[in-house]
């Protein structure tokens, strides 16, 4: 499906839904939107289960009569999109990620494991165990949509956003992510990295890209001190 | 070749058209909230459209000019003077080194832009010079002026010619769109809206809340209800895209914006519309019309034009009266 998101932007909806398949058929498109441009596009954004598609359509492109600037783009949209789409052509990189789960750093862990009717270790356990496949960046400059957590570890969101702070790992229903940078957020949280995950000072700024796995694994507080003061942080 | 911020405003930022081609990595694209002002601002002063300008808001900056300049203001009417002198906006002023610029009290809109002939110094990132203040990169050290400040000019002026300083062309905002409701595109979850509150979407007045900054607007309303509700997935958004809060109200996307979201869209305001909202301040009644693709993609066509003609006219008259002037540059 396909629908117009404001004047100048189309999204292109593959389910509305988590699935990894559905993901990779995004993740292949946008490459091949990509490496072949759609005349007209400026910027695509992947999702979960979505493309969005910014544009502008350029003076000379001939556009029928009575025929919007959105038809056009969809028109020339689906037409690409009969074609028949290779393998998401990944390396998949998997990125081991240090996380501090003691509660001296972050306290709210010890209420998240008594809603999971867990013990802290175990829910650490749990996040540990699984590799997560990066769905997509978002929210923040080099946000990690990440998923899915064991269903015993989904944690709600909070009632409201509350300032959290750079390197903070967290839970939100089945998803998990990473704040490269101080924000107001709403995920329930459960650890903390040492790993700068966002660099103004980078080509690419952000260390993860959609379609990367990450796997996280447990640092005690006194590792993840040196870490910080061995990055000068 | 610098001017020197002697007070600084409330949120003062160096802008551009705006940092694309990076939010799939979550970097929002920022830049000028009243695009149209920017732009209108830079052909003032001759510059390329997207030159990057400060944006000020009320209570606005105090500045003193360290060299000679050709500025031009656009946008919200502060009551701009120049060592005390009102000035207008919408025209080509000279200004010379010492001169102050101040603004007395916001008769009219929410956010003005100053553009300097050359353009400003400024720390460019990812393509762009527009400041992000959540990365905190880009414009002025990626974050709002403060007191003290002194921002590079590009171009150097050997002086300023005889006459006039207030240059004797104005460039008016107007592109021929009298209606003072704001265009609404339906979005792709605008049917959950129940009848009533479909019916209420375009007849209710809303108001920006003081809650309300260059990410997001939240809108001040009675409650809309939806029909059901329906898990989304995370997906992009963009500026002028209407969400849906879980408890009725509206928030409006902005320059700023996050570069996904998963509440209910339920309309995204035209384009040609967009440097309105900019102009809004806390408590302005704001009217929604609902309006079709093709009329807003005619009126974001139409407004282009009319900047065009602008540029050209102005451009003319510029090259027409520096020429004129050189012997004395």
């Amino acid at each position: 499906m396909i629908f117009p998101l404001g004047d100048q932007a189309l999204t292109i909806d593959f389910g509305n839904r988590i699935d990894l398949a559905i993901h990779e058929e995004v993740l292949a498109r946008y490459q091949d939107w990509k490496a072949n441009p759609i005349p007209g596009a400026l910027e695509l954004v992947p999702a979960y289960s979505s493309i969005t598609v910014y544009y502008q359509v350029p003076a000379p492109v001939k556009i029928h009569a009575g025929q919007t600037i959105f038809e056009w783009m969809k028109a020339s949209i689906e037409e690409r999109m009969k074609q028949g789409i290779g393998q998401y052509a990944s390396e998949k990189k998997l990125h081991r990620i240090p996380v501090c789960y003691d509660p001296a750093l972050v306290p709210e862990l010890i209420q998240h494991a008594h809603y999971c009717r867990l013990q802290p270790e175990a829910l650490v356990a749990l996040h540990t165990e699984k590799i997560y496949n990066i769905y997509m960046l978002g929210f923040l400059p080099g946000f990690p949509y990440m998923g899915e957590v064991d269903e015993q570890i989904a944690l709600p969101r909070k009632a409201s956003p509350v300032p959290v702070p750079a390197g903070a790992v967290g839970i939100a229903g089945r998803q998990t992510g990473i704040y490269p940078l101080s924000s107001q957020g709403g995920w329930s949280l459960i650890g903390q990295t040492p790993v700068k995950l966002f660099d103004t000072s980078l080509d690419t700024p952000t260390f993860l890209k959609a379609g990367d796995q990450v796997q996280f694994y447990s640092i005690s507080l006194s590792e993840y001190k040196a870490w910080k003061e061995d990055a000068g942080q | 070749m610098s001017i020197q911020v002697i007070r600084a405003g409330i949120m003062d930022s160096l802008q551009d058209k705006g940092r694309f081609g990076f939010q799939q990595l979550g970097i929002n694209p920022t830049g000028a909230m009243d695009l149209f002002s920017m732009e209108m601002a830079n052909l003032l002063t001759g510059n390329a459209p997207g030159e990057a300008i400060i944006e000020m808001h009320f209570p606005a900056p105090v500045l003193l000019f360290q060299s000679t300049a050709l500025i031009a203001l656009s946008g919200a009417d502060f009551t701009a003077t120049l060592n005390n002198h009102p000035i207008p906006i919408h025209q080509p002023i000279w200004v010379k080194e010492q001169d102050v610029l101040a603004f007395r009290s916001p008769a009219k809109g929410a956010r003005l832009y100053l553009s300097v002939a050359g353009g400003f110094a400024f720390d460019q990132w990812l393509g762009s010079g527009s400041t992000n203040l959540v990365a905190a990169a880009g414009g002025f050290r990626g974050r709002a002026l403060a007191s003290g400040d002194e921002i590079q000019l590009q171009k150097k002026w050997k002086g300023i010619p005889e006459g006039k300083t207030v240059l004797p062309w104005k460039a008016g905002p107007d592109w021929g769109d009298e209606s003072d409701q704001i265009g609404i595109l339906s979005g792709n979850e605008w049917d959950w809206l129940t009848d009533a509150s479909k019916e209420l979407f375009f007849s209710q007045a809303y108001q920006l809340s003081t809650q309300s900054d260059r990410m997001g607007y939240r809108l001040e309303h009675p409650s809309l209800e939806v029909t059901h509700q329906q898990e989304l997935v995370s997906s992009a958004v963009n500026r002028g895209t209407l969400q849906l809060l879980p408890n009725g109200k509206i928030i409006l996307l902005m320059a700023d914006h996050q570069t996904t979201g998963g509440y209910p869209r339920l309309g995204h305001v035209a384009t040609a519309h967009h440097h309105r909202l900019a102009q809004y301040r806390p408590g302005d009644p704001i009217y929604f019309r609902r309006v079709s693709q093709s009329t807003a993609e005619q009126w974001m066509i139409r407004q282009q034009q009319h900047l065009l003609q602008l540029r050209n006219a102005c451009t003319f008259r510029l090259q027409e009266y520096l020429h004129a002037a050189n012997h004395q540059l």
